[in-house]
């Protein structure tokens, strides 16, 4: 009976009216996403402030803004470094990780002791992985903090008693604390895309007689093009967006370290938003540049879709 | 050309499906062996044991006597043809077909050359070309026979490779392949639920029915001395008509008595029978619908019936008749059309009659 009602207030939304239920989301989206965009591209071209007189009567100034950018030194540093940490942390450290943690997940134990110790290794470590996931940013945060301060077991491991790693290591230490954090998600990204290969693919290829890295080579990577492009896509947004988890961990001091920091310093404590606006639009657009690139390169190598 | 044995293999899917009961096989070198049976018995489970995709629960696996159970499927040297084809989506037809050749690291013009006379032979030639995802179903089973054929393995592995193609191309497909196989003797499992398949491909057969095998022998064999009833309604097409029968002694006569017939059997054959199972016991009747034909009244064994179906076939006809309650098949190699409900009177040839036990299902001569 109740479906019966569901079906005949569902079926109205078939017709030409379906696009109706799109609005809600296009409207968050609007408001909270393209606006914002907009305003930021508006605001990088005056000299509009938090504070002080040019925060009421902002002006325009043409790309006086971006100008300045590419003059200064931190800022052209803080985006050399973004690149490094992004292409360290998130396409070498999560992307490799993950796929070699999903293909270990899958890997069928051999039998006996030895094969039960391993899957009990093997579910501990995929449990880790993804508590390190799961738990709030901030908290991760500080727990780094912890570990690479003066004393911290890091710290001591490597330093010795009197030094910090995270201030003389800034780069390693949030490249670590990224790859720790952020390798659940593509490891499950590709448990699942794994699930989705039919197994009998695998046997036909071991039939052929490919060895395991044949196997790896031909057969499962090509077949993971898709996720892999999926996974680079999200994580390098994600990894370029990245504020909370190094801006705790190493703050407006080291600023140059990642462009979010050196933003939110121009932005924030300086006040000065027009700049920090404009600095937000260069990355945007070297993002947008990056996944385009992917989705080039992914056409190119996967023909057969 | 190898042996293939198989040592009492049994397969247990957990928690407790009996795949595979208790098979023992020795298959010979260069033979065309054929495992036969209805779905879900266990061939697909013998097959990939075989090529060690599975391990067995008990026995052992010999190539060439050489025990490779516990060897992983590349090491064992076999091509397989799976029931699901397995084509790689991310290779074109060629590569498809290729990917064996390549890794076994062959020269290019060599790879060339094979690719493109195994293709021509499956028709496929136009194909090479495409991706898998832009074949039907029937192309991307030649396909898949393509990358077995293309190599000389210790063994080639089928599981109902022709299933998908049209019956036209199946029968083609059929003469090609058991040609190619003569041809370079390669020992061969194949795997089909088809009789006529297998019928006319095998050098031998093994009848399997739930994980067992229930009798191996050469495609004559199988069909002119079913051991069990299964096997000889499996085999045979109408298949064999099966009667219940008393079986008894009247003064120096043997009969077979059921509905209101009375059959004497040759003295022969009831002195066996009575050895076998003593007077007065039941038995089953088996009689292929090509040994039993339209007789007159006044002859000797005689049943009255009447017509129950016709079936022509063209050359052939299948007539159903009805025997009191029992119906039987039978077929005549005229075109014959009898109104329904004529009477008519059929005879048995009495030395092609099987008889069976009916607790145990086995035959008793
Ligand atoms: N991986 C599996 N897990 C559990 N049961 C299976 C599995 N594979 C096959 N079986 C069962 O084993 C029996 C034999 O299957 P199979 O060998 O595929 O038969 P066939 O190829 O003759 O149709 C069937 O009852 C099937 O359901
Ligand atoms: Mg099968």
């Amino acid at each position: 009976m109740r479906a019966r009602v569901l079906d005949k207030i569902l079926s109205f939304f078939e017709g030409p009216w379906a696009r109706l239920l799109m609005f809600p989301a296009l409207a968050f989206m609007g408001i909270f996403i393209l606006f914002p965009l907009v305003w930021s591209v508006y605001l990088s071209f005056t000299n509009y402030r938090l504070t002080g007189p040019e925060a009421v009567n902002y002006t325009f100034v043409g790309l006086k803004n971006y100008l300045k950018l590419f003059k200064d030194s931190e800022f052209l540093d803080a985006i050399r470094n973004s690149f490094v940490f992004t292409f360290l942390s998130a396409l070498v450290g999560q992307t490799v990780l993950g796929l070699g943690l999903a293909l270990v997940a899958r890997m069928k134990e051999p039998e006996g002791v030895l094969g039960k110790v391993l899957k009990i290794l093997k579910i501990v470590t995929i449990t880790v992985v993804f508590i390190s996931w799961v738990i709030p940013e901030v908290v991760a945060g500080y727990a780094w903090i912890s570990l690479t301060e003066t004393g911290g077991f890091f710290s001591t491991l490597f330093m010795g008693p009197a030094k910090s790693f995270k201030f003389e290591h800034p780069m390693e230490t949030i490249i670590i604390a990224n790859i720790w954090r952020g390798t659940a998600f593509s490891m499950i990204l590709f448990i699942a895309a794994l699930e989705s290969i039919p197994s009998y693919i695998y046997e036909a290829a071991e039939i052929d007689g490919a060895t395991p890295w044949q196997r790896f080579r031909y057969v499962i990577l090509p077949l993971l093009s898709g996720a892999i492009l999926v996974d680079l896509i999200l994580i390098t947004i994600w990894t370029f967006g990245l504020f909370t988890l190094v801006y705790i961990i190493l703050g407006v001091p080291f600023r140059t370290m990642h462009w979010t920091i050196y933003v939110y310093y121009k932005g924030i404590d300086r006040y000065n938003v027009s700049l920090a606006s404009a600095a937000s639009n260069i990355m945007f657009l070297i993002v947008l540049a990056l996944i385009v690139s992917y989705l080039v390169l992914m056409r190119k190598l996967r023909r057969w879709g | 050309m190898s042996t293939i044995r198989l040592e009492s293999i049994t397969k247990i899917f957990p928690p407790n499906v009996v795949a595979v009961d208790n098979v023992s096989l020795k298959i010979e070198k260069g033979e065309f062996f054929v495992l036969l049976g209805p779905s879900g018995c266990g061939k697909t489970t013998t097959l990939r044991i075989i090529a060690g995709l599975e391990k067995p629960t008990r026995g052992r696996v010999y190539i060439d006597e050489e025990d490779v159970t516990d060897l992983p499927p590349r090491k064992r040297d076999i091509a397989m043809v799976f029931q699901t084809w397995a084509l790689y989506p991310h290779m074109k037809v060629y590569d498809n077909i290729a990917f064996p050749l390549k890794l076994r690291k062959l020269p290019q013009h060599e790879i060339d050359r094979r690719v493109r006379e195994v293709a021509k032979m499956l028709r496929i030639e136009e194909l090479l070309d495409r991706y898998p995802k832009q074949l039907s179903g029937g192309q991307q089973q030649r396909v898949a026979l393509a990358r077995a054929l293309v190599r000389n393995p210790r063994a080639w592995l089928m599981d109902e490779p022709l299933s998908n193609l049209d019956a036209l191309l199946r029968v083609q497909m059929r003469a090609e392949l058991k040609r190619l196989q003569k041809e370079l003797k390669i020992t061969t499992v194949y795997v089909t639920h088809d009789q006529v398949e297998a019928m006319t491909m095998a050098d031998r057969i093994a009848v399997m029915n739930r994980g067992r095998v229930l009798q191996v022998g050469t495609p004559f064999e199988v069909y002119h001395n079913p051991r069990t009833i299964f096997v000889g309604g499996f085999i045979g097409s109408p298949p064999m008509n099966f009667v219940r029968a008393t079986f008894d002694k009247v003064g120096e006569n043997y009969v077979l008595r059921f509905e209101n017939v009375s059959l004497t059997i040759p003295s022969e054959l009831g002195k066996h029978i009575e050895n076998r199972v003593g007077t007065g016991s039941e038995v089953v009747i088996g009689i292929r619908p090509e040994h039993i034909s339209l007789a007159s009244a006044e002859e000797e064994n005689a049943i009255p019936g009447e017509i129950y179906v016709v079936e022509p076939l063209g050359t052939e006809t299948i007539l159903n008749v009805k025997i009191g309650e029992t119906v039987i098949k039978m077929k005549v190699l005229k075109e014959l059309i009898l109104p329904v409900g004529e009477r008519v009177w059929i005879k048995f040839d009495l030395d092609r009659i099987h008889i069976f036990d009916p607790k145990t299902e086995e035959a008793i001569v």
